[in-house]
């Protein structure tokens, strides 16, 4: 591979980096963990923006000159989330430090490193590559679990990320036909069938980014995996896509309707659930819908720039807090074993320090002011406000008030105050201190947005702290507390689930594996009997021309005149010809069915070789 | 000790309100929609779609939640029917 000097790629830290990940042990193995991320890190900081690692493609025969795969193209979009992945990587492997089994490490660095892949990619080809590594590295976070449900979810989880992968890499291959490039570039966008390529790719990104109805293996799988795992889950696969979003459908208008509804249609489910991390990846869904509307309103000019700069800066925050909550919520697991709302209550006087971090990501998540949400968040509900789209704002605000209401008041109130009382103890300290990390850099944000606004590709005339602006969303904050506190024995949790789209693989999937078992296969056999049974009426024929021409018959009459009672005679005959000429109608499956079925294929062959170019082409 | 939290509370409900009030009135908020001229409307929105949002959960909660065992029920039946078929 011809990469030049100048440039490492930081997703190859990662995933050379693992090989090494078995030989080590104890604390050995730690500091190597650590040294990985920050080594990619500094290589990130060196980094300057262009293209690198390109391979030209000559491989492949027709247009070699257009298709070039290009691993490296760093730019001001790809820096920034490359950024962010490896900042939060370090932390959540500082917070993995006491997991024994290294192979958590392992997926979660290929995991980490595709992810990287996928935002430095700037062709199509190396694009699909890693999304497909992503999505079979983040398997096995799943199911190091060990648990039965686990190893069901991943089951689903694959499944899901398989359709979407085949829907991508159609899209891709029909693109790279229409267009004779495999440059990831802004996609061309409109209506018609010329558009299907498109259409075919946004589906695919939509699948990663959990836009409903195609986001149940996230709500479904996350929660199934193991503590050190669901946080390394939070961040890669649905910010790629974020990324993957921005870069190829900006200013698709019908994002920001999927994505006004995504953010309504997570918290709605988020208030309905009873298991904490389950409640949490819902709130990932919800947070991606601000993402998916910024996207869609990115299109060009000072409009648009606020829009993707705000969802730029808004995944960067989320990957951050949805971090701090998921280590929270997996540490909670860790101590008590238990993670469903109806289970827990009062853990506050066992876990007071997990208690006041998870408040400081569920107060980032909330948009507090001081806090990361508040910066990055209100950029994309800004963005609806110029763009006019006045249902978009309402649905907006309308999701950040649930998030405050169900991640900032309802799940901590009845897991650490309300309900039953259960015993604990504070999590690991390393858990403790990659928590405290990352709380660090929420409120960080929050009080200097300009670290983050300096990283963003437009530059922001935004100022987040108008004192009308920091006033109105204290005031809608604090009327939500009121309303909690009226409405609050409505959220007392259920020992119930919710229905949701995974319903599809579920039950669907069930009944179609049951369709193709029996009415499929029994289709398949009656079509074989019959297909046999013509090949033995030809071997028969071929053979004994009489007896076979008085079978046809015999058979015919037997067949047509049954409904009229009338077919004694032919059933007769039949059975005469049968006891009269065995070995004839043993031949009809034996050496004549093989030989006739080859001489089919034969002159369809010979069909088709003499008849190209002449009929078809 | 929990009264004078509701007391410091209310304090902080009153102060807050006085605060987007005063702000309102002297224009000092760029405003897009015409609803968001309303007096107090941000107090008004939090609590609104609050309680909006819990009864459409709760209503959507009737139809989609099921017992806990609802999957393996599922599963069941599938099974059943393909021992029918």
């Amino acid at each position: 591979m011809e990469m030049e000097m100048e440039w490492l790629h930081p997703g190859f830290i990662f995933l050379i980096g693992v090989l090494l990940i078995p030989v080590l042990k104890g604390r050995m193995r730690a500091a190597y963990l650590i040294t990985l991320p920050i080594i990619a890190l500094i290589d990130l900081i060196l980094t300057t923006e262009g293209v690198f690692g390109d391979i030209p493609f000559s491989a492949l025969q027709i247009k070699a000159d257009d298709f070039t795969l290009v691993f490296g193209r760093v730019d001001n979009l790809s820096l920034v989330f490359g950024y962010i992945f490896v900042i939060a990587s370090l932390c959540m492997i500082i917070y993995a430090l006491n997991e024994r089994r290294e192979g958590i490490f392992m997926s979660a660095f290929i995991y980490v490193g595709s992810a990287l892949g996928v935002v430095f990619a700037g062709d199509l080809i190396s694009l699909y590559i890693f999304w497909e590594i992503m999505a079979f590295s983040s398997l096995f976070l799943i199911w190091y679990r060990e648990t039965e449900e686990a190893h069901k979810a991943g089951f689903r989880y694959i499944l899901w990320h398989l359709f979407g992968g085949c829907v991508l890499l159609a899209g891709i291959i029909m693109y790279a036909q229409t267009t004779g490039s495999i440059a990831f570039n802004a996609f061309t966008w409109g209506i018609g069938w010329d558009y299907l390529p498109s259409y075919l790719i946004l589906l695919g990104f939509s699948l990663n980014a959990a836009i409903p109805p195609l986001h149940a293996w996230l709500s479904d799988a996350y929660p199934e995996a193991t503590v050190a795992g669901a946080v390394f889950l939070t961040a890669f696969t649905t910010k790629s896509a974020i990324y993957v979003l921005l870069r190829g459908f900006p200013g698709v208008e019908i994002l920001i309707w999927l994505g006004a509804i995504m953010a309504i249609y997570g918290i709605i489910f988020a208030v309905l659930e009873n298991d904490i991390r389950r409640l949490l990846a819902y709130s990932i869904i919800s947070q991606g819908g601000y993402m998916v509307a910024g996207v869609g309103m990115g299109v060009s000019g000072e409009v648009g720039e606020i829009a993707v700069n705000g969802a730029i800066a808004h995944a960067f925050c989320c990957v951050l807090y949805m971090a701090l909550l998921f280590m929270a919520a997996g540490a909670v697991l860790e101590v008590t074993g238990k993670s469903k709302l109806t289970e827990l209550g009062g853990l506050y006087r066992f876990m007071p320090r997990t208690f006041w971090l998870y408040m400081i990501g569920a107060f980032s998540i909330s948009g507090f002011p001081l806090f990361s949400g508040f910066v990055s968040k209100t950029m994309v509900v800004e963005a609806a406000a110029a763009h006019g789209h006045e249902i978009v704002w309402l649905l907006l605000e309308c999701a950040a008030i649930g998030t405050f209401l169900v991640v900032g008041l309802k799940l901590p109130y009845f897991t650490f105050f309300s309900g039953v009382q259960c015993e604990a103890r504070e999590p690991p300290k390393n858990m403790l201190f990659a928590m405290g990390i990352v709380a660090f850099l929420c409120v960080f944000i929050g009080i200097f947005p300009q670290f983050l606004y300096g990283m963003l590709p437009h530059a922001v005339h935004y100022e987040p702290y108008a004192p009308g602006h920091v006033i109105s969303t204290c005031d809608m904050l604090i009327f939500t507390f009121v309303a909690f506190w009226i409405l609050r024995e409505n959220l007392r949790p259920e020992q119930k689930i919710t229905l949701d789209t995974d319903w599809l693989f579920r039950i669907l999937g069930r009944r179609f594996i049951w369709f193709c078992e029996q009415p499929l296969i029994t289709f398949a056999e009656i079509i074989d009997g019959a297909l046999k049974k013509i090949a033995g009426f030809f071997a028969l024929f071929a053979n004994n021309p009489a007896v076979a021409s008085r079978m046809l018959i015999a058979l015919t009459g037997a067949a047509v005149l049954r409904p009229l009672n009338m077919n004694e005679k032919y059933v007769r005959d039949l059975e005469q010809l049968r006891r009269d000429y065995p070995e004839e109608m043993a031949h009809m499956t034996r050496v004549g069915f093989g030989v006739l079925l080859s001489l089919m294929f034969l002159t369809l062959y010979l069909f088709i070789y003499l008849s190209y170019g002449v009929l078809w082409r | 000790m929990k009264t004078t939290l509701f007391r410091i509370f209310y304090v902080c409900l009153v102060i807050c309100a006085i605060a987007e009030l005063s702000v309102e009135m002297h224009g000092g908020e760029h405003h897009a929609f015409w609803f968001q001229k309303i007096p107090l409307f941000h107090a008004i929105l939090g609590f609104v779609s609050s309680v909006v949002l819990v009864l459409v959960a709760k209503g959507l909660g009737h139809w989609l939640k099921r017992d806990e065992d609802h999957w393996e029920r599922e599963y069941a039946k599938v099974m059943r029917w393909k021992e029918e078929v």
